[in-house]
């Protein structure tokens, strides 16, 4: 059916009961009160918990590197995938690069992207940055772009997100409210709450379904 | 799946004599509300958020031709593409369409009740492309070819051993039933499936108008694959999904996940606005959303059931409906189980005769009014729906009748007392209270049904009005 | 509103609205609301004109009958009484559904708004008119409470049986599992939907049962009649009872 007569049918349908209401004030959730890194750092570590994912604090990007080396060697990785390196940058990473089996994400042609993917898919961790961390539910923001494959925190069995505890808002409203004053959206901007899950067989809640059956989060906080 | 021609009555007593299915929709439901009650608490003044809930939709709904226009101006300025289907079979030919022009074979799906309410699947087989689910759940109901039980946890009826049969004779290798080997076996075998598909098919819980958006609520991982592994991507969308803009998708996003399943959030709540962009390592070259009206524009503009539009499908009120508790999704006979569904089915399906009988599968206790996180009054919409049904043409002339006369008895003090007298006499001189004569009683009309269960009270010899005078005398002295 | 533990002696009119089941089949509910009414210092009265508020027709679907009873109800209880109920489920289709039946007819809704302004459900017009819990009732038995639906979710009937019962002496309260749930009466439901009404009274009268009381309390006498008659037909020894009867109890007979 063509959009006019579509929106015309309902437009006639709504005219049956009468005038339309104006526009009304979009109603504004109570504001959320204000909380310090502290909090915020303390609250996200349990909800995460409690959800299932783990939380590790790091004083210092290069603490922070080293702990991954540790976590990916401890978990007996094969092999990994990553975020485009420029992501990293302002991390200075070094040795993770050399010393990890890391594929990180390079642009290329649509070749570069299946061997990517087939990489992620084969991959034991993924290795990502989040954008925002939420402390009310301990759930990290991921919006896609040309360095940041969605195929990093979806197909590999871990994903580990590193985040910056002054990436931290205190809830969903919080972060939508910045998503709103973006320009253009991203074509994916993805709230990740812990690992994937389903209670589907008998109510028995089981982690890993589909999705990353681990989440790993690093959070800097100095 | 479902076999329409079945009355309520019968698909209920087959629901009852199932104990499995039973005992597991009474697991299910108490633990999805408990759940529910637990998480609602914690947000505060829950009453305050449904009200909140309520105007946020009604406010949409009621200008539900400006937000789906304005959707609709931004999905394509995001590089989308967006198709409007009058009914369930124009739904299905876009969707059918789409996929033979790129020659599509395989497409995998993520939980959409609009594709089971156009008939999606079939039309892809009859097409020659296989529709394979991919929600745990729904693809073991798929490979069962049954209907699922309820509208978040589709496979509640099956036993964790009818699952490994199912795995087995699939898989043809041989399983053990812990959850994780069950759950295990369908991330392996799907995941090949979503490395193939040539389409993935959502549903869409919102839409957001000032963005263009379409926004999913999954727990799984399945709705991310579905939705970034395939080439084109295609959303199947209520017309009514539509929030106005971010701000009241985050009131949504309070509301959904703890009426849902007592969550604070779900594990994954993707925000998509259009297909990849340029320099993008994954995601689909294309996003198609058909947004799909069938039967929804007509309950626009009526007073009585504009709000079922309302519905953001969190099954709150299943998971509170003491006739749902004892009868599972099943003996609905349609896509949409419970007291939603009771309403839903015979709006959208009004030549459906089990549709319509669904009006009938209540006691009208308004427990769902009470668990809707933005309050539609379904209780309400049930006698409304059971006033429809008394009016029409093919409606019981036996049963009219007998109302008639009934409220002519009941609107005249002088023959209800009347009438009692004589019903209360007849009562006492023959079955009494339902132990004696049982044999009559339980074939009478009416009293025999309630009879078959329990006993009736033993009729008095003077009814109040007939004990007053007596009584007023005592208490005026 | 206030919440006393005095008996009040105020004199207060009521008129009853004894519903047509008390009426019919448990006028000994109705002989102990005007008592336990009486006691607390209101004047009683019942007009006999009264039948039936005309719920039973307006859920089946048959609203035009169900208006015509209902208008002959607001014929019967015209005046300036208060209107007390037993019944939870009549007094939610006079307040909840009444102005819906009369909106076409300006001269009825308004009779039925000063109605519906004036009627009280029993427990609600107790605890919340009179401001009163303790009636000076005893019984000694171990009792267990069954909420009305719609006096739950239409009245907002909360606590207030419950604080009436908390006062009766010698009576033991015990919790009902799942009590919020219906019991599957629904008034035509259970005979026409029979099976599933079946099912559900009979997951209620094992909750009533798992309870260990010997005394069912309800405030709705559709509920009543259901459970209780399943629980007989099964040989139960429980007995049921109305909160009325039960706040009657330990008087001597005036």
């Amino acid at each position: 059916m063509k959009r006019e007569d579509f929106l015309a049918r309902v437009a006639a349908q709504l005219d049956r009961a009468g005038p339309r209401i104006q526009r009304r004030e979009t109603p504004h959730a109570t504001p959320t009160p204000a909380h310090s890194r502290e909090q915020l750092v303390q609250r996200f570590s349990t909800e995460l918990e409690k959800v299932g994912g783990a939380v590790q604090l790091h004083a210092s990007a290069a603490q922070l590197e080293l702990a991954l080396i540790e976590f990916a060697r401890a978990s007996g990785a094969r092999r990994m995938v990553s975020f485009g390196k420029r992501c990293f940058e302002q991390l200075g990473f070094d040795r993770l690069w050399r010393e990890l089996p890391l594929n990180a994400w390079e642009r290329g042609d649509a070749g570069c992207a299946q061997e990517f993917r087939a990489a992620a898919a084969d991959a034991d961790i993924g290795l990502s940055i989040a954008e925002l961390g939420l402390a009310a539910t301990g759930s990290m923001l991921f919006a896609c772009a040309p360095d940041r494959p969605r195929a990093v925190s979806l197909l590999p069995r871990t994903h580990v997100a590193i985040l910056e505890s002054s990436a931290l808002v205190p809830d969903l409203a919080a972060a939508l409210l910045a998503l709103a004053q973006r320009g253009v959206p991203a074509s994916s901007a993805l709230f990740v709450t812990g690992p994937s899950r389903t209670s589907d067989i008998e109510n028995d809640l089981t982690l890993g379904v589909h999705g990353p059956a681990a989440v790993c989060v690093f959070l800097l906080h100095s | 799946m479902h076999a329409p021609e079945q009355a309520l009555a019968e698909r209920a007593r087959l629901a009852l004599d199932n104990q499995f299915l039973r005992k597991a929709v009474r697991f299910t439901v108490d633990r999805l509300r408990n759940a529910k009650s637990a998480s609602a608490a914690a947000l505060g003044d829950f009453e305050a958020w449904r009200e909140r809930g309520r105007e946020s939709r009604a406010h949409t709904i009621a200008n539900l031709d400006r937000y789906l226009g304005e959707f609709a101006s931004n999905l394509e300025r995001r590089g989308g593409v967006i198709h409007f289907a009058a009914d369930a079979a124009e739904a299905s030919a876009i969707c059918v369409s789409l996929a033979r022009e790129r020659g599509a074979k395989l497409a995998v799906k993520s939980k959409s009740m609009v594709s089971e309410e156009i008939g999606l699947n079939p039309a892809f087989e009859a097409a020659g492309i296989e529709a394979l689910e991919t929600d745990l759940g729904e693809w073991i109901v798929q490979l069962a070819h049954e209907a699922p039980a309820h509208i978040i946890l589709p496979c509640i009826h099956k036993s964790r051993s009818e699952i490994r049969a199912l795995f087995e004779a699939h898989a043809g290798e041989k399983l053990d039933e812990a959850t994780a080997t069950l759950a295990g076996y369908a991330r392996r075998k799907l995941r090949e499936k979503f490395l193939q598909a040539d389409i993935g098919i959502s549903g869409c819980n919102f839409a957001v108008a000032s963005t263009g958006s379409i926004v999913m609520f999954t727990n799984e991982g399945n709705g991310r694959l579905v939705t970034t592994l395939p080439r084109t991507h295609i959303v199947l969308m209520g017309m009514e999904r539509i929030v106005p803009d971010l701000a009241e998708l985050a009131l949504m996003a309070e509301l959904l996940p703890r009426s849902a399943t007592g969550q604070k959030l779900t594990t994954y709540m993707n925000v998509i606005s259009g297909p990849r962009r340029e320099g993008e390592a994954d995601g689909p070259d294309e996003l198609h959303v058909v947004v799909v009206d069938n039967g929804r524009s007509r309950q626009l503009g009526d007073a009585d059931f504009q709000a079922i539009l309302h519905c953001i499908r969190c099954g709150a009120c299943l998971n509170v409906c003491p006739v749902y508790r004892q009868i599972g999704g099943h003996a609905y006979g349609s896509v949409y189980p419970g007291p939603i569904g009771a309403v839903l089915n015979p709006l959208f399906e009004p030549e459906r005769e089990l549709a319509t009988e669904l009006a009938d599968a209540s006691s009208l206790c308004g427990a769902c009014a009470v668990a809707c996180p933005v309050k539609i009054p379904i209780h309400d919409m049930l006698v409304k729906l059971r006033e429809r049904n008394a009016a029409r043409p093919t409606a019981s002339r036996g049963t009219r009748l007998w109302m008639e006369l009934a409220a002519g008895v009941l609107a005249s003090p002088g023959m209800f007392a009347a009438a009692g007298r004589l019903a209360r006499f007849a009562q006492r001189a023959t079955i009494g209270d339902g132990s004696r004569w049982r044999w009559l009683g339980t074939r009478l009309p009416l009293a025999g049904a309630w009879l078959r269960e329990r006993r009736l009270p033993r009729a008095p010899r003077r009814s109040f009005r007939e004990l007053w005078p007596e009584l007023e005398r005592e208490v005026r002295r | 509103m206030p919440r006393g533990n005095a008996i009040t002696t105020r004199a207060m009119r009521v008129a009853l609205f004894i519903t047509c089941l008390a009426d019919q089949l448990y006028p000994e509910v109705g002989v102990s609301m005007v008592r336990v009414l009486r006691r607390l210092g209101c004047e009683v009265s019942f007009s006999p004109a009264q039948t039936c508020c005309g719920q039973p027709l307006y859920n089946a679907g048959f609203v035009p009958e169900s208006r015509r009873v209902a208008r002959a109800l607001l014929d019967a209880l015209e005046g300036d009484a208060h209107v007390v109920s037993p019944s939870g489920s009549c007094v939610a289709m006079l307040k909840h559904s009444y102005p819906s039946l009369f909106a076409e007819d300006p001269g009825q809704l308004e009779r039925a708004r000063a109605l519906i302004a004036r009627t009280h459900e029993f427990s609600q017009f107790l605890v919340n008119v009179l401001g009163v819990e303790d009636v000076g009732a005893s019984r000694a038995c171990r009792a267990t409470y069954q909420p009305s639906c719609h006096g739950m979710r239409m009245l907002g009937v909360g606590d207030e049986p419950l604080r009436l019962l908390g006062k009766v002496r010698g009576l033991e309260l015990l919790p009902l599992d799942n009590a919020q749930d219906c019991c599957g009466f629904g008034g035509l439901f259970s005979v026409k939907q029979a099976e599933i009404s079946g099912a559900m009274v009979a997951e209620k009268s094992a909750c009533v049962t798992r309870s260990a009381a010997d005394t069912l309390v309800g405030t709705d006498l559709g509920c009543l009649m259901n459970i209780a008659g399943h629980l007989r037909e099964r040989g139960a020894a429980i007995e049921a009872l109305h909160l009325a009867q039960v706040l009657d109890s330990g008087h001597a007979r005036a």
